[in-house]
Order: C-alpha cells, then sequence, then structure tokens
C-alpha cells in the first residue's frame, strides 16, 4: 500500500531525536546510508561520525600476472582497480592502473597489500603510480646463510604514517623446531635502504601468511609442539603472543593438503582453511585476545576449486577470490545471513594481452599519491 | 485466574485498563510498580503519549504477552510449531505496521521510546528504515521535516565522492 508522505506538518523540533534516527540508520543499508549523506549538514556529521561510512566502499586491486617471459627471467604484472562492489551487483568495471616488469627472482607467491600499497615478493609498488622498490638485499653472514628462506610481512602503522616490512629468517642449523633467531625490520623511506635488527625474546618459529590490522602484523607460529597467533607491534617494534592455536586448528595446519589464509573478519584475526584440495570446503576459525580460537563457520560447496577467501565487507558478505584464473576474472560473494548461497561477480578487466596463471585480487582499495 | 489490572491515561485525557503483565513491556511503568507508586484506583498518566498512540501501544503489548506466555507454556514445543509461531508473530507486525501511516510511525515511535519498550523500537525503526531505503535524499528531507543546507557545489562533492550509492 502507499502511503502519503507529506508527514509531520512542518514540525519545529525534529521529528525524532538522535537516538532515535541513530537506530534507524544502523537499520538501512550502506548504499542508503551513504546517499543521505546529502539530506543536510547534520545528517552529513551524524553519519560520518558514527561510523557508517568509516568503510570505504568496496574495491578491489586486482594483479594479473601477464606475458611472462621465462627466457628472459622477467615477470610482469598489470594492476586494475575496480568499482564499488555492492551486493546487488553481477558484474563489476575496472580502470587500468599501471603495469611493472620485475626480475623473476624478486617474485614470490607472497603478496601483501596494505593502505594504497602491494608488496610482492621483494618489491614494494604503488599501483596507482606503476612505481616500485625493491626491498634492501639480505647479506649472507655466517649467522644468516639461508636468505633465500626468509620470510617477509608487510604492514603499516597508522599512528606513525609509516610503511614496514617485517623480515624473519630460519636459524643455521635450519631444523624444523628450532626456534629462529633472525629478526629484522625496513621502514620504507628509510635511507640509507637497510635493514635493521631487532630483538625478539619469544622462541617460535614463523609459519606463512601474515595479516596487517590497525598497526598490528599478526601470523601464526610454531612454539615447540604448540602453535600460537604471534603479534608484531609495528610502532613499538615488539613481540607477543596474542592468542592460542586450538589442537584441531593445529592438526589442520600439519596434515594440510589445502590452503590456509589470515583474513581480516570484522576486525578480529580469522583464519580460512580449506583442508582438502579436492573437497571444496572452507572452515573459517577466529582469534580473540589471549583465547583459543574457535571455529565460527564452515562454508560447503564452493562454487570452484581454489578459491581463497579474501574477507568480508561493512555489509557482512564473505568475499572469495580464485588463486589463478585464465581469461576472465570473477570473485564471489557469500552472505552469511541469508540463503545458503554463492554469488557470482564478474570482474571485467580490458587485459587484451595473454594472461597467464596468477591473479592477485586485494579488498579495500584506496588510491594512494605516495611517491616511491 | 484474573490477573491485575491498570489504569493508564493518556496526555489528551483518554482512559485505558490494561493487564499488569502486559503493562509491564514498558520498563518504565514496570519499574513504577515496582516502587510501588501505583495507587490501584488511580491512573497512571502518561503526558507524553495520545490516546490514539497509546491504543496502538496497547495493541502491541497486549498481543505480545499473550505470545511470551505461550512460551513459557510450551517449552517442548517442536522447532516446527516454533517457527510457525514466530511467523505468526511476524505476520501480525508487519499487519499492525501496515496499517499506519509514517507520520504515526513516528509517533509510535516516541511513545515507544518514551515507555522504553525496546522490540516495539525495534520493530517500528525497522519498519521506518524498510520505507526509507529506497527514497532519494529530498523525499527523506520532506519526511523528517529537514532544510537542504548543501551549496549545490557541496552537494556534487558528496555525489563524487560516493558516485557508488549513487548509481
Amino acid at each position: 500500500m502507499r502511503r502519503s508522505l507529506r508527514l509531520c506538518k512542518k514540525r519545529k523540533t525534529d521529528v525524532v531525536s538522535l537516538d532515535l534516527l541513530i537506530e534507524i540508520l544502523n537499520r538501512l543499508p550502506a548504499k542508503s546510508v551513504v546517499r543521505f549523506l546529502l539530506v543536510s549538514k547534520s545528517w552529513a556529521e551524524i553519519i560520518r561520525s558514527n561510523g557508517f561510512c568509516l568503510t570505504q566502499p568496496l574495491r578491489f586491486l586486482i594483479a594479473l600476472t601477464t606475458d611472462t617471459d621465462d627466457q628472459k627471467g622477467r615477470i610482469n604484472f598489470s594492476f586494475f582497480s575496480s568499482s564499488s562492489l555492492s551486493s546487488s551487483s553481477t558484474t563489476v568495471s575496472t580502470s587500468y592502473l599501471s603495469r611493472i616488469t620485475i626480475p623473476s627472482r624478486l617474485y614470490s607467491c607472497h603478496s601483501y597489500y596494505v593502505n594504497g600499497l602491494i608488496n610482492i615478493g621483494q618489491i614494494i609498488c604503488n599501483p596507482c603510480t606503476g612505481k616500485y622498490i625493491t626491498l634492501p638485499k639480505i647479506v649472507k653472514t655466517p649467522t644468516c646463510n639461508r636468505p633465500s628462506l626468509a620470510m617477509r610481512f608487510f604492514g603499516y602503522d597508522p599512528v606513525n604514517n609509516q610503511y614496514k616490512v617485517l623480515c624473519m629468517l630460519p636459524n643455521l642449523e635450519g631444523q624444523a623446531t628450532t626456534p629462529w633467531s633472525d629478526f629484522r625490520v625496513f621502514t620504507l623511506g628509510d635511507k640509507p635502504k637497510s635493514w635493521r635488527l631487532i630483538d625478539c625474546c619469544i622462541p617460535h618459529c614463523p609459519r606463512a601468511n601474515g595479516l596487517c590490522i590497525d598497526g598490528f602484523v599478526y601470523y601464526l607460529a610454531h612454539m615447540g609442539t604448540r602453535m600460537s597467533l604471534m603479534r608484531f607491534d609495528l610502532k613499538s617494534e615488539k613481540f607477543d603472543i596474542f592468542a592460542r592455536v586450538s589442537e584441531d586448528l593445529r592438526d589442520l595446519w600439519i596434515n594440510n593438503n589445502g590452503s590456509r589464509n589470515l583474513i581480516n573478519y570484522h576486525g578480529k584475526v580469522a583464519i580460512a582453511v580449506q583442508p582438502f584440495h579436492q573437497i571444496p570446503l572452507i572452515d573459517l576459525y577466529v582469534f580473540e585476545a589471549g583465547e583459543q580460537d574457535f571455529k565460527e563457520t564452515t562454508f560447503h560447496n564452493l562454487p570452484k576449486p581454489h578459491l581463497r577467501m579474501k574477507g568480508i565487507t561493512h555489509t557482512g558478505e564473505i568475499i572469495f577470490a580464485p588463486s589463478c584464473s585464465k581469461n576472465e576474472a570473477n570473485v564471489y560473494h557469500h552472505d552469511l545471513k541469508g540463503a545458503s548461497d554463492f554469488k557470482k561477480i564478474k570482474i571485467e578487466v580490458d587485459a587484451n594481452r595473454l594472461w597467464f596463471g596468477q591473479s592477485i585480487y586485494h579488498m579495500g582499495y584506496l588510491e594512494s599519491l605516495l611517491l616511491l | 485466574m484474573s490477573s491485575n489490572m491498570i489504569m493508564l491515561k493518556s496526555s489528551d485525557g483518554a482512559s485505558f485498563e490494561i493487564e499488569e503483565a502486559a503493562a509491564r513491556k514498558s520498563k518504565i511503568i514496570a519499574n513504577m510498580i515496582e516502587v510501588e507508586c501505583v495507587d490501584e484506583d488511580k491512573a497512571i498518566p502518561l503526558q507524553n503519549v495520545t490516546g490514539n498512540i497509546l491504543a496502538l501501544v496497547i495493541e502491541y503489548c497486549n498481543k505480545h504477552i499473550v505470545d511470551d506466555d505461550d512460551d513459557v507454556a510450551t517449552e517442548e514445543a517442536s522447532e516446527e510449531e516454533e517457527e510457525a509461531k514466530k511467523k505468526k508473530v511476524d505476520d501480525w507486525e508487519a499487519e499492525f505496521m501496515n496499517s499506519m501511516s509514517l507520520e504515526t510511525m513516528f509517533e509510535l515511535l516516541l511513545a515507544a521510546n518514551y515507555l522504553n519498550i525496546k522490540s516495539l523500537i525495534d520493530l517500528v525503526c525497522q519498519t521506518i528504515a524498510n520505507n526509507i531505503k529506497d527514497k532519494t535524499p529530498e523525499e527523506v528531507r520532506k519526511i523528517f521535516s529537514i532544510e537542504n543546507d548543501f551549496t549545490p557545489e557541496e552537494e556534487e562533492e558528496i555525489r563524487k565522492e560516493n558516485a557508488w550509492a549513487f548509481g
């Protein structure tokens, strides 16, 4: 039924109090809230100051490897940024940002995105400008003789507006269970460009995949037979043990045949584990400070093998993206609340070159004009 | 067994009789009953609520107090029965809200807020949100009696910054 919109007879006072207005705005889809920024200056202030718009509209940074020429030992990346994703869209357009060519020896399959910059292997790149720098070389010394095994995590400290790379190297003996002892940091912009050794008094063996949230880098580590979620404070450069890893998750980790990656789940660290390559299922475990992780949910019937969970949108949808794709880029989203269905969103990429294997997707892309 | 009845009096002088159990849906009235400042023969005056709105509040409370009783009585109800019951309540609420204008909704919201009835606040806020979510900023201004204080340039800037939401 239709109702009259002419109401409230020109009240002198506000129709509802601020509390109630916030209650109503809270129940609106993000898109409506953003549109209502235009209602008035006071509404815009209420909306902005109550965190409704804190999360930027969801955009992706996409890096595709193109024209790889093994003979020349070089690898190309083309960067694209997507327009905003909304839950109702089935296609998303992209803009071409830049293209870089790097020596293959600097490449690794690990890639991190923080605050406008992307780290792939041993380079840090601003995809908006196409400029990149290489990380300082790790010089072989008697105590550090296997630089190729270095593990690197890229993070951003919003307090000091600094980008840092945490690098860790295994011990000389190379025993899997011997705690690592070489920890170093590179701060972007430091002159001369070099690693700074730092102390860590918590014996541990870092394991792959880090995640940066609000100035902290999180990663999983073995400590003897146990596992923990470690936290590195990018500001103070101190380590601490953030949470315990449950035996279930540890066993999954050890016997893992599939993939696992850390994601930002409503500001919490979570890990998405696909226990078996062949079974289209992902378990999501969530960590809380000082606690043991718990299994939050399981996603069955992934529409495609080799999907990675990328994160969660401000409207509560989980985003999945493939780790490799050819000639077509898609992401999938899953509304945790509603029907247990995956929806496919086609990302329209104008890559008129041949396009090979790896595709890298990062959520929440923001352009940075930082010059490297 | 008949429960206690209480009298409520609206701002425009209308009196309503309501079961104590239903009236307790309002935290304010429940508090009054707790501290025994309710005189059996005297009506509780509600200065901020008019008669037509109070009638709606009472209709809501009566409906929900019955449901709460049911919950206790049939604790072992099967999941399907629970579902069916929930659906019944949802349907009732949808029809209840559907029968009123946006203006009435705002008045009901203020009354629910004044009387502190959380579930009714939630219901009305959600209904208002559903009502306005597809409206233009211009329409929303009318609904909330708000003047546009943006210059065309400021408006354009917000549109540009948030183009995704204005598509």
